[in-house]
């Protein structure tokens, strides 16, 4: 089945995936990406895919900002959650401006 | 690029063109009501405050009520008081005419001697303002005169990904063309607060947006209320979100991309021109009334659920990307953008329709909120009653 994935920015590595994607699976890039990749996952609708492989540690990417590191290394077409995702933990106070540049 | 506004005497130009019935307090709002209801071609706002606040209370109340008189699509305001209220109408109607000289004329309840006798005298009044009002004529004017607002409410899945972004976009090409965007909503920054503060043009901007994200998250921490724990939701989770950064992007994205040029308290005026942020609860209604009142002319509102709301003084564009809410709301829905998630269009595209109804809007075209005669308002509360 041919399942259609929104890529928001260019520096992306996720993309949502628009209905449930199954191993095997052709998932397409809305306009203007395009591109077709494999599914190596389960990933329910609304769900993200990996656009590249991704190793522990790595910072995922969407809106091209990071939304989190990964905790275990995601291969391109893979599901991306709450289950391998972890935001980061952060102190106001080292927000500011000094430690922010 | 330009629109078809209503110059006024000082400050930007109109996109209505409205004569304002404005009660001091919560007694005087049933009456401004029926003063409205007489006159064709005025608006009216309930308002539940005015009386019985502590001080940081009267203030924000002072500066959306005199905010509303000042907004650019008032060209007259009709004032009504009780007489027994923290501010009554003679000091607000001061207060505004020290800033405006549009026609501002109030009246008191308690001084005329009830509802009827202030009513005969105050739709007198609001019929020839209204008649004053109806001779001016709309002519072109730059989008630099444009003060946008930005809101989000009944959000889904599609939020994030289309109506937002597309939205966000949308921002980037008015404010490169002049325009001014005012995003607000502040609790909903907390988790990205920090990817926002980069876009600030300066130190002191960037310190800003942290600093409103720490402060409502104490404030709302001294109510026993957590703003982290549990983000994102369990439901969140299932609908495929990770993370709080992910969640907050999601509802930052729809300010766009370019440089935050000032941060604003509740209800205040810009005094710069591009991206500006106000800092306002999530709660959509009170967060349209803080930025009506800080001078917004429109509000550019993107939902996934669907959403009724509008408000008397600026027309409210509902901006979605789920289809099925488009077609099941289709009464308070204005802009289709669900073409990004059945992947039949980009997001510039998605972007330029809303470019193009927001223009629309600007021009005369009424939104379905308006059409039905809205009018929510909600002024935000930092204490209880006294």
């Amino acid at each position: 089945m041919d399942i259609q994935a929104i890529k928001i920015d260019s520096k992306d590595t996720v993309a949502t995936c628009m209905q449930d994607a199954h191993i095997g699976d052709l998932v397409t890039l809305t306009s203007p990406f395009r591109e077709t990749l494999l599914c190596i996952s389960t990933i329910p609708a609304w769900h993200k895919i990996a656009l590249v492989d991704i190793k522990a540690g790595d910072a995922i990417y969407k809106y091209g900002e990071c939304i989190g590191t990964a905790t275990e290394p995601i291969g391109k077409g893979g599901w991306v959650s709450h289950l391998n995702v972890v935001g980061a933990d952060r102190q106001y106070d080292e927000e500011l401006w000094q430690e922010a540049l | 690029m330009q629109f078809l506004g209503y110059k006024r005497s000082e400050g930007r130009s109109g996109v209505r063109n409205l004569v304002l019935v404005l009660p001091t307090c919560g007694c005087a709002s049933e009456t401004a009501r029926i003063v409205a209801n007489q006159v064709q071609g005025t608006v009216n706002v309930i308002i539940n405050t005015g009386c019985a606040d502590v001080e940081a209370n009267t203030e924000l109340t002072q500066r959306i009520l005199t905010g509303f008189a000042l907004n650019p699509n008032v060209f007259a305001v009709v004032i009504i008081g009780l007489g027994c209220e923290t501010v009554g109408h003679t000091e607000l109607r001061q207060k505004i005419q020290k800033e405006t000289s549009k026609p501002v004329v109030s009246f008191g309840i308690q001084e005329e001697g009830g509802t009827l006798k202030t009513a005969a005298k105050a739709v007198s009044a609001a019929r020839e303002l209204v008649a004053q009002a109806s001779m001016q004529q709309r002519i072109p004017c730059d989008v630099s005169e444009l003060l946008v607002g930005l809101e989000c409410g009944g959000s889904d899945a599609t939020s994030g990904l289309a109506a937002n972004p597309a939205l966000g976009l949308c921002c980037d090409r008015l404010i490169d063309e002049g325009a001014s965007t005012m995003l607000s909503e502040t609790i909903e920054f907390i988790g990205a607060e920090h990817i926002l503060a980069r876009r600030a043009a300066n130190k002191e901007v960037h310190d800003q947006i942290i600093g409103i994200c720490k402060a409502y998250e104490e404030h709302l921490a001294s109510a026993g209320q957590s703003c982290r724990a549990g983000q994102p939701t369990p439901g969140n989770k299932e609908g495929g979100l990770s993370t709080l950064e992910e969640k907050s992007l999601g509802c930052i994205k729809k300010g766009g991309s370019r440089p935050i040029v000032e941060v604003l308290q509740e209800a205040v005026r810009p005094t710069k021109q591009g991206s500006i942020i106000m800092d306002t609860p999530g709660y959509d209604i009170a967060s349209i009334t803080s930025m009506v009142a800080g001078g917004c002319q429109l509000v550019a509102f993107t939902t996934g659920r669907g959403t009724p709301t509008g408000i008397a003084l600026a027309p409210v564009l509902k901006i979605t990307g789920n289809r099925e809410t488009y077609r099941h709301m289709l009464d308070n829905m204005d802009t289709d953008v669900s073409g990004i998630i059945g992947g039949e269009y980009s997001l510039e595209d998605g972007a330029n329709r809303i470019y193009d109804d927001i223009l629309s809007v600007c021009n005369g075209k009424l939104t379905k909120a308006e059409a039905f005669g809205f009018s929510d308002v909600c002024i935000d509360h930092v204490c209880r009653f006294v």
